[in-house]
């Protein structure tokens, strides 16, 4: 397909700041200004069109899990997300520490003609956190950040090597801020619910001690660091701090972080046993605060998806992590009313946002010549959270069968919303 | 949006016993008073009851301990029930098969009650969930979390000697942070209204935000012990040692240890108690266990009766399940 | 509603002690057993007026009792005390109400398992019809022909007692 109109849509173009109706016009995979009078329309009222959503961070299984799940399975269950580029973490089996294994998943990528893959390298090899990657040789390759999934880098020395030899290559690395040394075995936020169900606990200082010396290391290295996932207060004010002293750091937010705490957990529920620790309420509000006010630059998905068996096992054997992507829609529109912040400003943290991460000059953006990634939401739509309308394999959601959060929590949010069309290069990529 | 408490069934009656969260003081009540109605199965020459004849009541333990399997095999033959004790420590768990296979296999054995100990917190609230309704479980000890009987018999030993819950000052010492003895007796002290709950020992050995429990937190044992009317002590693992959480058991007992010296701080009628079995000159200096004061003896004796009246309260309406899961089908 | 005085009932009383004193007179002395609570009410008048000198036992029959599984354990009556052996004794096992015979059938179901004892002799203060087992009172204190859905009890505190409709 190589022409295409779209029109009466209220288009919402966070690099822009537009959010208005108008038209838009496809043409060879690209954005333009207009188009032959023979082109197809489509009449997009009622519906908002905005630049696909970038993920960050979701883990699609294959090469290695695909018990769990697979290029093709989870590509279709992030089409539904609204996600038109995902990044795939490196903790697959073989981890992506070579060329082979990332040319292996661009071939799967692209049979399974879904969104755009781009994998996350490993930064060290095997994930082992003892030997440098080829990073050079992956960035070429199109793992355009590295990253070191939710396993450690025990040796200090390693890291910093790591983060100079990145930065000679202008590579951003992506870590998640965790001490090994601390967590222990740990499951669950170390408070009063962890506390009260014997659940060993993880402390915010296991993410605060590690987040200081990745500050101090990016401070010394000039590497540009993202930090993946945060979850406590600290965290966030520490990022705060970073930011303020100008260094090269960047920050997101599982989406599901911006939702629920440990008071999940009352039951023993294996459904909020997260990798990424729910924590306090005060956790919460303060990353709620970081999307609003900035600290944090994008939310990302954070998809886990899982086999049924792995999650039935008492909490603590049980898998950690929530399949996200077929309640993202749902959970994304409630957040402008939930923070307190415009839609527009909203989307900016899953289009713009990501990508100027990734590339602080990225364009990522509805102009003239743009790629044609582009979706379209109807933002009343009922959202298909069914467990046989669920696209991931991973059924491991909180979130399955319900119409409304106040099931879970303690607040009212209705779930809606679905993607209408998704255009990837101007093709449309089917739900 | 109260998650459904997995202890009580449809008809709002207590089918399983997983933690003593979750219970209120009628309910805690209600099983101190029926356990003194077992207190006198022992004075018969034949030494059981036939409440429970010709049920099977199947130990599960995936973690070893001789001496609770023991009790509670004890108490189900008073109740004239049958024993299957089943080891799981070095069995099929260790090849691999999945908890949940486990069960159904022990589910195929056609047991009435499941007695589990895991070391996973959470295992017996996830066996309670996922075995067949008619099953009546019973948690005897989960990772960290929970040892309900283990608080009960606690909470019988205590009434015993102090006559009343009000206006009680309880110490408990040492790793509250690894203890499920010391959560199900802090939450059993609390529902039953002792006011005053404390709990001492270094800060490596505390859990997050233990105050949340409803205790007042010491790291003095001279000021901790100050007019306690009961005083118990926790066993001291030797992981603690390996772990890097606490130095030696030399120095634990310096500053923790409870000496006669110390007991004297506390109330002159204090007890004494221990869930057992005692590190001496570790927790507890031999005299103290020893001791007048002491009623660790008879928290065993205790125990008896306490789980008897656990296994009958529960199981005492497995008619009306049965009948529910009929019309239900 | 008829009630029966506490009149009425302390000569139901003379009567079951009348009889009482005679099977000492025969058969020596007797060990007195009460089921708790009503039988223990009845069995103290007795127990007094008739001086005896071992102590009154009582049973919690609880947990002998039939209808466990469908109904569950019935309210706590504190744990049975017979401080006198029972072996090769003469039992008289005293209740207030025989209708069905289930406690009873139960009282002695407990007493066998504290020994054997020589021969048991059922006295009851009221016997009615509704029984379900071969099981009858060797001395009554009075007879009443109530129809099966009214409840008969006893009042300890007044010793009187009464019969109404049973409340569903």
């Amino acid at each position: 397909m190589t022409e295409l109109q779209i029109n009466n849509a209220r288009v919402i173009d966070p690099l822009n700041v537009f959010d208005e109706h108008r038209s838009l016009y496809i043409k060879n995979g690209k954005l333009t200004d207009s188009s032959a009078a023979d082109a197809p329309i489509i009449d997009a009222t009622g519906l908002i069109a905005c630049p696909g959503f970038i993920d960050l961070y979701a883990r699609l299984r294959e090469p290695g899990y695909s018990r769990k799940g697979t290029i093709e399975s989870e590509g279709c269950a992030a089409i539904k997300a609204g996600f038109t580029t995902v990044f795939c973490a490196p903790d697959t089996n073989p981890v992506i520490d070579s060329i082979a294994t990332v040319e292996l998943i661009k071939q799967k990528a692209n049979a399974a003609n879904g969104p755009r893959i781009v994998p996350i390298a490993a930064l060290t090899a095997a994930l082992n956190g003892e030997r440098l990657s080829e990073m050079a040789t992956l960035f070429r390759a199109g793992c355009r950040i590295l990253g070191h999934a939710d396993r450690p880098i025990k040796d200090t020395g390693v890291l910093l090597s790591a983060m100079e030899y990145a930065s000679s290559f202008n590579i951003p690395i992506m870590v998640r801020p965790i001490e090994n040394a601390i967590t222990g075995n740990g499951c669950a936020h170390a408070g009063s619910v962890a506390t009260r169900l014997g659940l060993p606990g993880l402390t915010v200082a296991a993410e605060t001690v590690a987040l200081s010396q990745l500050i101090e290391l990016c401070r010394c290295t000039g590497c540009r660091l993202h930090l993946s996932r945060l979850s406590s207060g600290r965290a966030i004010e520490m990022v705060r701090q970073a930011k303020n002293d100008h260094l090269p750091v960047t920050a997101d937010v599982g989406i599901h972080h911006l939702y629920f705490t440990h008071e999940q957990l009352e039951g023993f529920d294996v459904n909020f046993h997260s990798a990424v620790p729910f924590r306090s309420v005060e956790d919460r509000d303060a990353l709620r605060t970081g999307v609003r006010d900035g600290t944090i630059d994008a939310i990302c998905s954070d998809h886990a998806p899982h086999d049924k068996d792995s999650k039935l096992a008492p909490f603590p054997s049980s898998a950690a992590g929530l399949s996200a992507f077929d309640s993202f829609i749902p959970l994304l529109l409630a957040l402008p009313d939930l923070l307190n912040m415009s839609l527009i400003d909203v989307i900016a943290k899953i289009t713009s946002g990501p990508a100027r991460i990734i590339d602080p000059d990225d364009n990522y953006s509805l102009t003239k010549d743009a790629p044609a990634d582009i979706i379209l939401i109807d933002t009343h739509a009922q959202a298909r959270l069914a467990a046989d309308e669920f696209l991931s394999h991973g059924l491991n959601s909180p979130l399955v069968g319900l119409n409304n959060l106040a099931e879970v929590i303690d607040e009212d949010v209705n779930l809606v919303g679905q993607v209408q069309h998704s255009f990837i290069a101007g093709n449309e990529k089917t739900k | 949006m109260r998650k459904s408490d997995p202890q009580f069934n449809q008809l709002n009656k207590l089918h399983h016993f997983l933690s003593i969260d979750g219970l209120d003081k009628t309910t805690l009540t209600h099983i101190l008073d029926t356990a003194e109605g077992f207190t006198s199965v022992n004075d018969k020459s034949i030494k059981n009851v036939p409440l429970l004849r010709g049920k099977t009541v199947a130990n599960l333990f995936f973690e070893n301990s001789t001496r609770t399997r023991t009790a509670f095999e004890l108490a189900a033959k008073r109740l004239s029930a049958d024993i299957l004790n089943i080891d799981l420590v070095s069995s099929s768990t260790k090849k691999g098969e999945s908890l949940l296979d486990t069960l159904r296999v022990l589910e195929a054995l056609q047991s009435d009650m499941f007695v589990v100990r895991h070391s996973d917190s959470g295992a017996a609230d996830f066996i309670a969930r996922h075995v067949s309704p008619a099953i009546n479980v019973i948690n005897g000890g989960d990772g960290q979390h929970a040892h309900p009987t283990q608080a009960m018999l606690d909470m019988f030993t205590i009434r015993r000697h102090k006559g009343s819950f009000d206006n009680l000052c309880v110490v408990i010492i040492g790793d509250i942070k690894h203890s499920r003895v010391a959560r199900s007796g802090i939450a059993a002290l609390v529902t039953l209204g002792v006011p005053d709950v404390r709990v001492v020992g270094p800060q490596t050995l505390m859990p997050a935000d233990v105050e949340s429990l409803g205790v007042t937190v010491y790291q003095d044992i001279n000021k901790a012990l100050a007019g306690a009317d009961v005083v118990m002590g926790l066993r001291l693992q030797n992981e603690r040692m390996t772990s890097a959480t606490i130095p030696s058991t030399g120095e634990f007992f310096q500053a923790y240890g409870l000496t006669p010296e110390r007991l004297r701080l506390a109330k002159p009628d204090a007890i004494v108690m221990h869930p057992g079995p005692t590190n001496r000159g570790v927790e507890i200096a031999a005299s103290v266990a020893d001791g007048e004061q002491s009623v660790i003896l008879q928290q065993v004796t205790f125990g008896i009766a306490v789980r008897m009246a656990v296994m009958s309260i529960i199981m005492g309406h497995g008619e009306e399940v049965r009948l529910l899961e009929m019309n239900n089908v | 509603m008829t009630t029966f005085s506490s009149n009425e009932v302390d000569n139901w009383l003379a009567h079951m002690q009348h009889e009482l004193s005679a099977i000492a007179s025969t058969d020596g002395a007797f060990l007195m057993i009460g089921i708790r609570t009503g039988g223990v009410d009845v069995g103290r008048h007795l127990h007094e007026a008739l001086e005896l000198e071992e102590p009154l036992g009582e049973l919690n029959i609880s947990f002998y009792r039939d209808d466990f599984s469908t109904i569950g354990l019935h309210p706590v009556v504190g744990p049975s005390q017979v401080p006198v052996s029972v072996e090769g004794r003469h039992i008289v096992l005293v209740d207030d109400v025989l209708s069905t015979g289930r406690t009873v059938r139960a009282a002695m179901n407990e007493i066998f398992d504290y020994g054997r004892p020589a021969s048991i002799t059922l006295a009851v203060l009221v016997q009615r019809r509704g029984h379900e087992l071969p099981i009858r009172a060797d001395i009554i204190g009075h007879t009443l022909d109530v129809p099966d859905d009214e409840h008969v009890s006893l009042d300890a505190n007044t010793m009187t007692v009464s019969v109404g409709q049973k409340n569903q």
